[in-house]
């Protein structure tokens, strides 16, 4: 599978503006976890228009301080029964994880990740509740979190 | 036919035995347990709400049996509604003190400011709070809301002490329905003792 990183989102926070009029809105099932999504006008436009397919990472990055990020790339090809990314819509999966490093540097999940899937035990555990895809000046913007309070 | 074995030979024997069998045994044992980890709580600003509900988190992740003893000022992060959690520059002047916004070369400037200035200045806790959270969101740090939500849902065990709980006049009501037990320091010494790391914040 060819896979080209389109960037990482950190820290982003998607006004309830931008996801008011025409944004998609349901559920996924991320490792067996329940989890509310909202895709922006503008991001299922940019989704629509595209022909390679677009991968959301959610990564839960633990070292000195607990960070969130959201990954984005494009590839090729649809997967094919992959049971680590889940459907959202044609073109469109979605992905979480818990990662770590040994390391511990505030720059050093920006593109080139020394990171490792930590042995988390529950599968499911971490998952968060919702999420939240942007297209906004060129850039994919992803939130996500913990609480339902989207 | 019998066989006398004296006791200096019998206890060679056991010796050897031992030095050939007890390694193993205790490295198959020492592989299968799982570690824990217990902590004391005590303070309650934001900088220090951080420290337990990240190690707890971390921990709980790596499968561990984690649990936390929150005691005196470390009770209001049991609180169910943290956002009034404060920072305070008081006493504090290891804080850096930089902007989370504007250009690069603005958010690298430390502002030196005195801390008697920043203390004497009304509302300064809540300037430095603010800055310290956007600080973290720009960063994408998970708020202390969220940490405390997922050692939640990782099972780590969070037990109150009932004793500061009455001296500061707190009632349980204000205090979040997961707290497992309202306890005293005896009931989590033990907890400690068998901990394979035990930590005070």
């Amino acid at each position: 599978m060819t896979a080209t990183t389109l960037g990482i989102s950190i820290g982003e926070a998607i006004p309830d503006r931008r996801l008011s009029s025409n944004a998609y809105s349901g559920t996924i099932q991320l490792k067996g976890k329940r989890v509310r999504i909202e895709i922006s006008e503008s991001a299922s436009q940019a989704l629509a228009e595209q022909d390679k397919s677009l991968l959301v990472e959610l990564e839960l990055y633990f070292s000195c301080l607990v960070r969130k990020q959201i990954r984005f790339t494009a590839f090729q090809h649809e997967p094919q029964n992959d049971t680590d990314y889940t459907r959202v819509m044609k073109g469109l999966y979605a992905s979480f994880r818990a990662v770590t490093t040994a390391h511990c540097r505030i720059d050093e999940t920006d593109g080139k990740p020394p990171v490792e899937t930590l042995p988390v035990k529950k599968p499911d555990l971490f998952v968060p509740d919702w999420l939240k895809i942007d297209f906004h000046a060129g850039r994919w913007l992803g939130e996500y979190g913990f609480r339902n309070d989207l | 036919m019998t066989t006398d074995v004296t006791s200096t030979e019998m206890d060679q024997w056991l010796d050897s035995k031992l030095d050939e069998l007890l390694p193993a045994k205790l490295k198959t044992i020492d592989e299968n347990k799982t570690p824990s980890m217990a902590m004391i709580a005590t303070k309650g600003t934001l900088d220090w709400a951080y420290p337990p509900f990240i190690l707890a988190s971390t921990s709980a992740a790596l499968g561990w049996d984690t649990s936390i003893f929150f005691t005196f000022y470390g009770l209001l992060l049991l609180k169910k509604d943290l956002s009034d959690t404060l920072v305070s520059p008081l006493g504090n002047p290891a804080m850096p003190m930089k902007m989370p916004f504007g250009p690069k070369w603005f958010q690298n400037i430390d502002w030196n400011m005195p801390n008697l200035l920043m203390a004497g200045i009304p509302g300064f806790e809540k300037v430095a709070t603010t800055l310290m959270k956007k600080t973290f969101k720009n960063k994408g740090v998970a708020t202390v809301e969220e940490l405390r939500e997922l050692c939640l849902e990782a099972d780590v065990k969070m037990v109150a002490c009932q004793m500061t709980v009455d001296v500061f006049g707190f009632d349980q009501s204000e205090f979040i329905p997961e707290v497992t037990d309202y306890v005293g320091a005896t009931y989590f010494l033990p907890v400690a003792k068998d901990a394979d790391i035990c930590l005070f914040i």
